[in-house]
């Protein structure tokens, strides 16, 4: 990617005057714009209203005032030409395009997509058939949507074909660092290889997270993929249309071919891609790679406060080829003197539960465990639910007795629950707080 | 990180990517043109002449000329009879194929079966051979390199014989792949528990496996050959050599 063109979206990304040109379509726009914390100027385009959501109308986009640096054009496809060209007069820096009814509707659709990246010139825009993107580093949304999510320093950059999959992502309580979120829709002129140079390049950004459906022009993503991985910003990527239904939604969906499964994963692993088979994987793969440290060994630890809770982890980590290596006479001798004797002193090491709770006795625990050359450590715990809080603490004296110790030890901490739901947002803040996965170290 | 399975399954992405070894081979990546050759399939027996001169082992054959006089040829039983045509791709259904003779009598008397099997038509385009009956291998696989229009030049590996559609235990890759690259991949195959050691069989020799890959690989790249697509199904796969026992060759 050349300078200018990373430019041109960088400024477009971190805009600090928005246009929003449409009518009813651009009331929610413009609320999660400020939902974000925006501290731009807002302008607001439409040819009858007089008032959008407090903001008063200017006609036409030559009565505004300034060059904006982004615009939100959320009209009926046969007017996003004529806009984007007036848009364009005005030395306008990017553009989303909301509106829909271009290649993803068949042949005329497609004809007017050609005359929009014609007209688009090399003004970034994203879309057609789009959400749009949200800029959770520098406080900026062009999204259709409610959406939650704070601020986030430096985390993942998701990148989606499908504009209701990145709202879904944006809503999961799943504690994502995530710094972007980019809605590409058809791809008309700004592709998913442009995003991809471009977050490669972005130092607030720790891993790319991409969900593909098709891929336009297969050198230049590549090149891209090469770029990424030279500038040492991982890529996840989930790739649907694998099976024959999938492929038929996938092209009356945006309109992108889908193409041959295996040889997109041949491709995908070729280019140190990580290819993952669904949404969920997606976010906790991206989750992990925001926070881990490089490992280069399958030695694992794992700790759980259940003989049942390790029986799960010995045989997912089997069916993964993960190893369990077994503790040494020395840890075994240590660790006897500080478990109560009921425990099975091996890993998975149940910790038992007359200790839970008690970070002086747990603690120890956690130190004689961690003294083996292991590339990743983990304590599975499932959280309380908010109504029956009274236990939080004791959970948390473990979590926090863990991290130190992984922390100590130089690991990346790793808390993970055995059911989805029991580690939530409340819990999810309060680990973040003790300085634990699943919140990005760099945040 | 949430739900067990999830969190190890990302670990082990995480550990994938960091030993990702072909970082070099990653940098001059890049898909193959496609290559218009308008082609054609050879039959088999000349296929196999071709691959033969490119140092890719088949079974030791020659053709008939003159079938009627089969007692004057010198040959060594047992051995195979296989009638070879541009437009017979599998043998087995049309018994175009005779394996196990044993004996003169025996294979003249396969011989006339096959050819009133066949017909008159089909006789035209071809020509009879006979080829070496080669010993049980440790196991069959098979090697295909083909032209794709978007992604270049396509080498797929597989599990092979005659539940090679049941299995569904192969590997793709897109060329060019490093040597080092393909036999890590060959590792994960089901296919290689057969080739290392499976209910103490020999142990097929892993870098030998991949040279001799490599050696189809380079057919079908070097522009001389015209080569469009290559199957070879079955290969036999010994401990230390590997014989396409089969060929299906399209050039341009």
């Amino acid at each position: 990617m050349n300078l200018d063109s990373f430019k041109s979206i960088d400024r477009f990304f971190k805009a600090k005057s928005v246009v929003f040109i449409g009518g009813k379509d651009i009331f929610v726009p413009i609320r999660e714009l400020k939902r974000r914390g925006f501290k731009g100027k807002i302008f607001v385009v439409n040819p009858t209203r007089n008032k959008i959501d407090n903001y008063k109308c200017l006609r036409k986009v030559s009565d505004l005032p300034l060059s904006p640096d982004a615009a939100f054009i959320a009209v009926p496809a046969k007017e996003v030409i004529s806009t984007v060209r007036e848009l364009k007069a005005i030395r306008c820096k990017g553009i989303v395009c909301y509106s829909a009814g271009f290649k993803e509707t068949g042949k005329s659709g497609q004809n007017l997509e050609d005359t929009l990246i014609k007209e688009c010139g090399d003004i970034p825009l994203i879309g057609p058939n789009c959400y749009g993107f949200i800029n959770f580093s520098d406080g900026i949304a062009l999204w259709p949507f409610s959406h939650k999510g704070s601020r986030c320093k430096k985390g993942i950059a998701l990148i989606t074909q499908s504009g209701m999959l990145s709202s879904d992502i944006i809503m999961a309580t799943r504690s994502l660092p995530v710094s972007f979120m980019v809605s590409a829709g058809n791809q008309a002129v700004t592709k998913i290889e442009d995003l991809i140079f471009y977050f490669s390049k972005k130092a607030n950004v720790c891993c790319i997270a991409i969900h593909i459906e098709g891929i336009s022009n297969l050198n230049r993503f590549v090149e891209a993929a090469k770029f990424s991985f030279g500038e040492g910003k991982p890529i996840i990527v989930y790739k649907t249309g694998r099976s024959q239904i999938g492929k038929r939604i996938a092209k009356s969906h945006t309109g992108s071919l889908s193409g041959n499964n295996e040889i997109y994963s041949a491709l995908f692993s070729q280019l140190a891609i990580t290819e993952v088979h669904d949404p969920i994987q997606l976010l906790e793969t991206a989750k992990l790679f925001s926070v881990s440290s490089p490992i280069k060994t399958n030695k694992i630890l794992a700790i759980t406060c259940s003989g049942g809770g390790a029986a799960m982890v010995a045989d997912s980590a089997e069916e993964l080829k993960l190893n369990l290596p077994n503790f040494s006479k020395s840890q075994k001798m240590s660790l006897e003197k500080v478990l109560p004797k009921i425990a099975t002193i091996s890993n998975p090491l149940d910790y038992t539960t007359p200790i839970w709770g008690i970070s002086e006795k747990t603690g120890p625990v956690f130190k004689n465990a961690l003294k083996q050359k292991y590339s990743t450590a983990i304590l599975v715990q499932d959280f309380p639910n908010a109504q029956i809080n009274e236990t939080e603490k004791l959970y948390l004296n473990d979590t926090e007795a863990f991290i130190k110790e992984c922390r100590l030890a130089g690991l990346t901490p790793i808390i993970c629950s055995t059911l989805p739901e029991n580690i939530n947002e409340d819990i999810g803040s309060k680990i973040l707080k003790l300085g634990g996965s699943p919140y990005a170290r760099h945040i | 990180m949430q739900g067990i399975f999830n969190c190890l399954n990302a670990v082990k992405h995480l550990l994938d990517f960091y030993n990702f070894s072909d970082k070099k081979e990653l940098q001059s990546f890049q898909l193959a043109y496609y290559k218009n050759y308008e082609s054609n399939f050879t039959t088999e027996y000349d296929g196999k002449v071709q691959i033969k001169a490119k140092g890719i082992k088949v079974p030791l054959g020659k053709t008939l000329d003159n079938p009627e006089r089969l007692s004057n040829e010198k040959i060594q039983f047992p051995l195979v009879l296989k009638f070879t045509s541009p437009t017979i791709l599998h043998k087995t259904e049309i018994g175009a194929i005779e394996l196990n003779i044993n004996n003169h009598e025996d294979l003249v008397k396969k011989y006339l079966k096959m050819k009133k099997n066949l017909g008159k038509k089909s006789l035209e385009k071809g020509t009879f051979f006979i080829e070496e009956m080669l010993p049980a291998p440790i196991a069959e696989m098979f090697i295909s390199i083909r032209q794709d229009k978007i992604f270049g030049d396509i080498l797929v590996l597989g599990m092979g014989g005659s539940l090679t559609e049941l299995y569904r235990d192969t590997k793709t890759f897109i060329l060019p792949a490093s040597k080092n690259y393909i036999s890590k991949e060959i590792r994960k195959m089901t296919f290689f528990n057969l080739i290392n050691g499976f209910r103490n069989k020999s142990k097929v020799n892993l870098d030998m496996l991949t040279r001799e890959i490599f050696k189809i690989i380079e057919f079908h790249q070097e522009e001389g050959n015209r080569c469009d697509s290559i199957e070879i199904n079955p290969v036999f796969v010994y401990e230390n050599a590997i014989v396409a026992s089969d060929c299906v060759l399209s050039t341009g």
